[in-house]
């Protein structure tokens, strides 16, 4: 028996002329894992917030079709008893948090469901138990860190015994290793409890195969719900950013199982690669060019140090050199200075020794409002920098130009980063990825020569990083020296020319992206690691499908 | 230029007398807050104003976040050139209006989502329990009926014109008295009552 049994459900938004959702028919039964995918705006949040009851009442709009939960209308539950069933986690921890401390607010659900306080206390006390929360019971959920507040969340919402879990995004503001922690509970809680669950989430490579079935969605449909093999096979082509990169390596290719987990992949690629000598060609097809190394060197940090009031010292001996039309992407785990570094070279902190030079000129004292013009920095929260009425006004703000040339620097920055229809638009109204451009383009207003970007894929799904790579491309044909924070090693193998990796506040590796990348353990990227022993230059999916395919063509060479 | 400044005994008294008052409301306050845990706050009020019980502890919960971003933000209007520290006054003031202006519309935005985890989380749907069990021990007796004394004390004290102060013209008051005495040491000595109990809780985990 189907546990939801959705019927030709419809939902407008109020005041938007497009339909969220569309015809949307589907049945979950319980126990089951869904994964929800699709481009961003397709409809997967909305599902999961009409599944938990919230639409139409929290959001308004108008909804038609009809959700049945346990065999009756979601419409005739109370509130208090679909809670008690329906759990519902979202992107970030921050806004769902409601008491000061952790205890109270794992607590906080069952109160509000009025459960026994004797019963409530075996209950927060097992959650407590099961997700390792004891040492930080009697924390302020505020000092703690972001993986730890998610699953404080979690457990909060486990205490109160849901059936149901819907998650949406939940580990978009966590770091990779956060993340998967948390993805592991998520699962644990689905194999050995039975809760049923259904996710969306970007990290395709880590939710695909946990799947019993995934559901496509697009433009707000439904365009296929099938066994994760099924989906690759049906719908991959048509939406390979939205299926696994190992799955997408081997789906061009005449095999009768495409892969969908790294280790599944190693195998098919034994049996095809046959000796790695031949199949893999050296040199490096694409090592980098004399114009990709980057030409004169911008900007240049020689042995800084820096440590924060009473600390230790969180940057050591740290040289940098980044050079123009040059991509460099720094990497390192959480604390690792990453950020400090950063904010060093932007003049928000000033180091204890060392320089920093622009075109051999030392900035080390200069004003950090004064290195504006130099060093343009995007922080991680676009919100952050938006608060004028249009996008038009938000990137010529501040710009101390005369009329027609602002007018001539902002058009061209409005083209360039694709805002154009949005010029009159206030900014605040965007969606993620537009908002993140706005920004961008709120930092190239002054046209600085060096580019300062913290995690700017955060919360972003493949197609948004995709465009944001190609951006960053263009700028760095522009001749702009590009410094690029991030935890995400796809994303680095994807635009870097050279990668940094930081540890403990030392750079304790440094050069070529190929050279650094692949004697990586925990800093290779996916198609990397399926490659490891076989061809060790591969970093992309691209790299491996230009190599598979090139294989492919001989083969069919010799054969005919 | 401003001539002979003459300042009084009684001005000088007058003044610390003062300020010792203002010292005094806000260590009231400040112990308020740290005796009164905003956790245990909402699960005592939510059952009886529900509504405004989470608008404060909503409240009081994101001052910590809100100093948060409010740094944060500054930092990037810094990075955006925005002279923060140079400048005059209005100037400095003009250059702070944005800053305003984005912690107050992500705020704005951020209650939003909160308002919907509160109600996926049943806020509001029925008959509150409450986790912390307060319950009246042999420490809250002792705490208040020592507070209950010295607030008499001092009850007395005030209608029988202990320690009021003239300061004008010349400062007059009673001060010194057996009476004064012993009323002050019974206050004190009632006042220490509830240190004794938490120390005494610290030392003999079963006292509580």
């Amino acid at each position: 028996m189907a546990l939801f049994h959705v019927e030709n459900l419809n939902y407008f938004y109020p005041e938007e002329g497009a339909r969220a959702l569309e015809n949307v028919s589907l049945q979950i039964f319980e126990g089951e894992f869904l994964f929800l995918a699709g481009p961003s705006g397709s409809g997967k949040s909305t599902l999961l917030r009409a599944l938990s009851g919230l639409l139409p009442d929290y959001y308004g709009g108008s909804i038609g079709g009809e959700i049945r939960y346990r065999q009756r209308s979601l419409a005739d539950w109370q509130k208090g008893e679909l809670a008690r069933e329906i759990g519902l986690i979202f992107q970030n921890p921050e806004q769902q948090s409601v008491m000061t401390r952790v205890e109270q607010e794992i607590a906080f659900g069952l109160e509000n469901l009025g459960v026994a306080p004797k019963e409530m206390r075996r209950r927060v006390a097992e959650v407590l138990a099961l997700f390792d929360l004891n040492p930080v019971r009697q924390e302020a959920v505020f000092n703690l860190s972001g993986g730890q507040k998610q699953k404080v969340i979690l457990a909060a919402i486990l205490a109160m015994h849901p059936r149901v879990l819907l998650l949406d995004e939940p580990t978009s503001q966590l770091d990779p290793v956060a993340a998967q922690d948390f993805l592991n509970y998520v699962q644990r809680l689905n194999q050995e409890w039975g809760i049923t669950v259904l996710l969306v989430e970007q990290r395709v490579d880590r939710c695909f195969h946990l799947a019993d079935r995934v559901v496509m969605m697009d433009g707000g449909r439904i365009v296929s719900q099938a066994g994760p093999r099924e989906t690759v096979r049906g719908v991959g082509r048509q939406y390979p950013l939205y299926i696994p990169p190992v799955s997408r390596v081997f789906s061009g290719l005449d095999i009768p199982e495409v892969p969908l987990t790294i280790k599944e992949g190693r195998e098919i690629l034994r049996k095809i690669a046959g000796n790695p000598r031949t199949f893999c060609p050296s040199p490096v097809p694409d090592s980098p060019t004399a114009a990709e190394r980057g030409g004169g060197v911008i900007l240049e940090c020689r042995s800084l140090e820096f440590a924060y009031p009473g600390n230790p010292p969180c940057l050591r001996k740290v040289d940098v050199t980044l050079k123009e039309g040059s991509i460099t992407v720094l990497l390192g785990e959480n604390g690792a200075g990453k950020s400090t570094l950063l904010k060093n070279i932007n003049g928000l902190l000033s180091p204890r020794k060392g320089r920093v030079c622009h075109k051999g000129r030392d900035i080390t004292r200069m004003k950090v409002e004064e290195r504006a013009a130099l060093t343009g920095y995007m922080s991680q929260n676009p919100d952050d920098y938006l608060f004028n009425d249009s996008v038009f006004t938000e990137i010529g703000y501040g710009l101390d130009l005369p009329k027609g040339e602002k007018e001539e620097r902002v058009g061209r920055l409005l083209r360039l980063l694709d805002l154009e229809h949005a010029r009159e638009k206030n900014p605040r109204d965007l969606s993620g990825g537009e908002k993140q451009r706005v920004a961008l383009g709120v930092v190239l207003a002054p046209d600085p020569e060096v580019l300062l970007l913290d995690e700017p894929t955060r919360g972003m799904d493949a197609v948004l990083k995709k465009k944001l790579g190609a951006l960053l491309a263009a700028l760095k044909g522009e001749g702009k020296a590009i410094l690029v924070v991030t935890h995400d090693v796809e994303f680095a193998a994807e635009i870097a020319c050279r990668v940094l990796i930081m540890s403990a506040g030392e750079i304790i590796a440094s050069g070529e992206k190929r050279e650094v990348l692949s004697s990586s353990l925990y800093y290779s990227p996916q198609a990397n690691r399926l490659f490891k022993g076989v061809c060790p230059w591969v970093m992309t999916v691209e790299d491996a499908l230009s190599l598979l395919h090139r294989e492919e063509g001989e083969r069919e060479g010799e054969a005919g | 230029m401003l001539g002979r400044v003459s300042i009084s005994l009684e001005v000088l008294v007058y003044s610390l007398v003062m300020a010792l008052r203002l010292l005094i409301v806000y260590s009231a306050f400040i112990l308020y807050n740290f005796a009164l845990d905003p956790d245990r706050a909402l699960s005592l009020f939510a059952g009886l104003f529900p509504r405004s019980t989470l608008l404060v502890a909503l409240a009081s919960k994101s001052i910590p976040y809100l100093g948060q971003q409010v740094r944060r933000v500054a930092e990037i209007q810094q990075t955006r050139g925005i002279q923060y520290h140079n400048g005059g006054f209005l100037r400095r003031i003009r250059n702070r209006i944005p800053l305003l202006k984005v912690v107050f519309l992500s705020s704005l935005e951020d209650s939003f989502n909160v308002g919907e985890s509160i109600q996926a989380r049943a806020y509001g749907s029925g008959t509150r329990t409450r986790y912390a069990a307060l319950s009246f021990k042999l420490p809250d007796f002792l705490v208040l009926a020592a507070s209950f004394a010295a607030g008499l004390a001092m009850a007395w004290g005030y209608i029988k014109n202990f320690g009021s102060l003239q300061f004008f013209p010349v400062i007059s008051g009673r001060f010194f008295s057996g009476e004064i005495l012993v009323a002050g040491s019974f206050i004190l000595i009632s006042l220490l009552v509830p240190v004794a109990v938490i120390w005494g809780a610290k030392k003999w985990h079963y006292f509580m």
